[in-house]
């Protein structure tokens, strides 16, 4: 019975990577939250012209974020 | 939320959404193609859980269906909120969700591929590590780079979604060649088949979400990107057929029931819709769902059916056969009492005609002589015990068995019994002992028969104790439980535990075939019978072959 249930159940270390990985997907989500819905750190396009070239407008996000 | 939609600025000039989907703007197939599906998942995510929380696939199917859940109501948010905050937060979470959907798909196929059991860690982190760009990201313009001037577009998208689609890709591949492989690799025809089912089911409902993505990258008409959400209905089905067919995930026909319930329930749901624009094609998306889970329903009935005629033509066979073993069996025993009948009356004769020509009734016989009749009554003797062994069963298989209950000494009936018993005891070397309470022990009873119990079971250690070997006869009070507890302990050949389990039935003779006793093989099932027939309880205990052996009887008081 015992290994019964453990073949059907995650084990110990299975249990502590979905922990870790949900905790890491919600806290990404929080993160956005408070971005968005608490700083206002957004952008709002007004006209189609205020929309930047992709490729230089993520290497500004990119540079901003201090990855490259 | 809804405090926060109504007082953040409006981007477009839209009513506030009540619980933050419904709204005046978006249209009837928007809700049809989004609450649909929401219903059928939820209901199949929950029912299944239910039916066995424990088991990993169902953890992961209810994970799965509730993300797909999720993703729906944060999309009708997308279609419904006028607040550029709610706007651009549920577009950026949406995107860890919709990942969620697709590596728990891939999960879900694994589980199935591995017999449904768990997968090494290695191969979680290997479905995992695409998250880690979303992790790194999501709250970034690299997700949503910002809100559209053009309100029906919504938001503008970045590089991290387009990698999502490629992951998504990666992922239907991926789960593809997993159900390929395993497909080839398990031997269990039934396994085979579920993972046909449900990774077809995942795949196609993967396939056509993503297919509903590419009609975004294309910039195609977005109410094509609505078809999308009908590959949870399909794969829905596919997880039902499985059920009704493999009582997979364990759940039962009612799970079937209720997903067809909440199929129903959304094809109702179109009469509350006031105005629906396309109304072909949700007629028609509508029909194919209804037919093709009609069909699996309706296959899976005939087989009910089939199987259940089948089981009863086999009902039918057993029956008769069952009847002419019983009308065999009375045979057996009214020719088993007919024959002991018969048997005895001229044992009687030869026993008591050898016990005068013994006792030197007609004249003295010289020693020869002597020693062959006595051997002739000792055989009389023992076939007569046979005998009327034979009749007690066949009285008791009758029903016949008349017991007479009277109150009587059981302390004073086991010492008479060890020291009459102990003349046999001795002429083998084996010393037979008697341990009592010391006091009066009344119970109430067939003293005569459950005499025969108890001289059955001091001649069985008798006959089974080698020379110089001892049996202790034990009587103790329980006074807790009113009963009282007779023991026959011996240091004999002792009995192996197999041979234990079937002790006490008709015409077994344990280690008595082995060893040449002479025993009928009935004595053990009467003593059982008369013991149980007194509401007592009657087992043997012993360590194996050469480790003695423990008879135990307990009555009530």
């Amino acid at each position: 019975m015992r290994s019964r249930s453990r073949n059907i159940m995650p084990d110990k270390k299975s249990r502590a990577f979905f922990i870790i990985f949900f905790i890491l997907i919600a806290g990404s989500i929080a993160l956005t939250y408070y971005q968005i819905m608490v700083a206002g750190n957004y952008h709002s396009f007004s006209s189609e012209s205020d929309i930047p070239e992709p490729l230089e407008y993520y290497k500004d996000v990119l540079r901003k974020l201090r990855i490259q | 939320m809804d405090g926060l939609i109504e007082t953040a600025s409006t981007a477009c000039e839209w009513g506030s959404a009540y619980l933050l989907i419904f709204s005046e703007n978006v249209g009837s197939l928007i809700y049809y193609s989004h609450l649909l599906p929401l219903i059928v998942s939820l209901v199949l995510g929950v029912f299944v859980l239910i039916n066995n929380p424990k088991k990993l696939a169902n953890q992961v199917l209810f994970f799965m269906t509730l993300m797909f859940s999720a993703w729906v109501y944060f999309d009708l948010i997308l279609w419904a909120s006028p607040s550029p905050e709610a706007v651009m937060f549920f577009w950026s979470s949406i995107v860890p969700i919709e990942m969620l959907i697709y590596a728990s798909a891939l999960y879900l196929i694994y589980i199935f591929v591995n017999g449904q059991k768990d997968i090494s860690l290695a191969k979680k982190l290997s479905i995992a590590v695409f998250f880690i760009p979303i992790l790194l990201f999501a709250h970034t313009p690299l997700n949503v780079v910002g809100l559209s001037p053009d309100c029906d577009e919504g938001a503008i998208e970045g590089p991290l979604i387009q990698f999502m689609y490629v992951v998504e890709l990666l992922y239907i591949v991926w789960g593809g060649i997993v159900v390929a492989r395993g497909y080839r690799k398990l031997a269990d025809d039934a396994g085979k088949k579920q993972l046909l089912y449900i990774g077809i089911g995942t795949i196609l409902f993967l396939m056509i979400f993503t297919a509903g993505n590419i009609t975004l990258v294309f910039s195609l008409d977005p109410l094509y990107e609505q078809y999308k959400l009908f590959g949870m209905p399909i794969f829905t089905a596919f997880v039902a057929y499985t059920i009704v067919r493999f009582k997979t995930f364990n759940a039962k026909l009612v799970t079937a029931q209720a997903l067809v319930a909440a199929l129903a329930i959304s094809v109702v749901s179109l009469l509350f819709i006031r105005s629906i624009e396309n109304i072909r094609v949700i007629t028609a998306i509508t029909f194919v769902f209804v037919i093709t889970l009609g069909a699996f329903l309706i296959k899976s009935v005939q087989k009910e059916i089939r199987q259940r005629q089948q089981l009863e033509e086999l009902t039918k066979s057993l029956s008769v056969a069952n009847e002419k073993l019983k009308s065999l069996d009375r045979l057996k025993t009214e020719f088993l009492s007919l024959a002991a009948h018969q048997l005895r009356s001229p044992l009687t004769a030869i026993k008591g005609y050898t016990s005068m020509l013994v006792d030197g009734s007609f004249g003295a016989l010289d020693a020869k002589q002597k020693e062959m009749v006595d051997r002739v009554y000792q055989s009389s003797d023992h076939l007569a015990h046979v005998v009327e062994d034979l009749l007690n069963v066949s009285k008791i298989e009758q029903g016949g068995m008349q017991y007479e209950i009277t109150q009587f000494d059981a302390e004073r009936l086991l010492a008479d019994l060890a020291r009459d018993l102990s003349v046999n005891s001795e002429k083998k070397g084996i010393l037979l002992s008697f341990a009592g309470t010391g006091e009066e022990c009344v119970i109430h009873g067939d003293q005569e028969k459950l005499r025969q119990v108890f001289i059955n079971l001091i001649d069985n250690g008798i006959k089974y104790t080698n020379e110089g070997g001892a049996i202790a006869v034990q009587l103790e009070k329980l006074p807790k439980r009113k009963k009282i507890r007779v023991s026959f302990i011996d240091n004999g050949v002792g009995i192996p535990k197999d041979i234990q389990e079937t002790l006490f039935q008709k015409f077994n003779r344990g280690n008595g075939s082995k060893m040449n006793t002479g025993g009928s093989g009935l004595g053990l099932y009467l003593a059982k019978q008369i013991v149980e027939a007194h509401k007592g309880t009657i087992w043997v205990e012993s360590e194996g072959d050469g480790k003695g052996s423990a008879f135990f009887v307990e009555l009530p008081m």
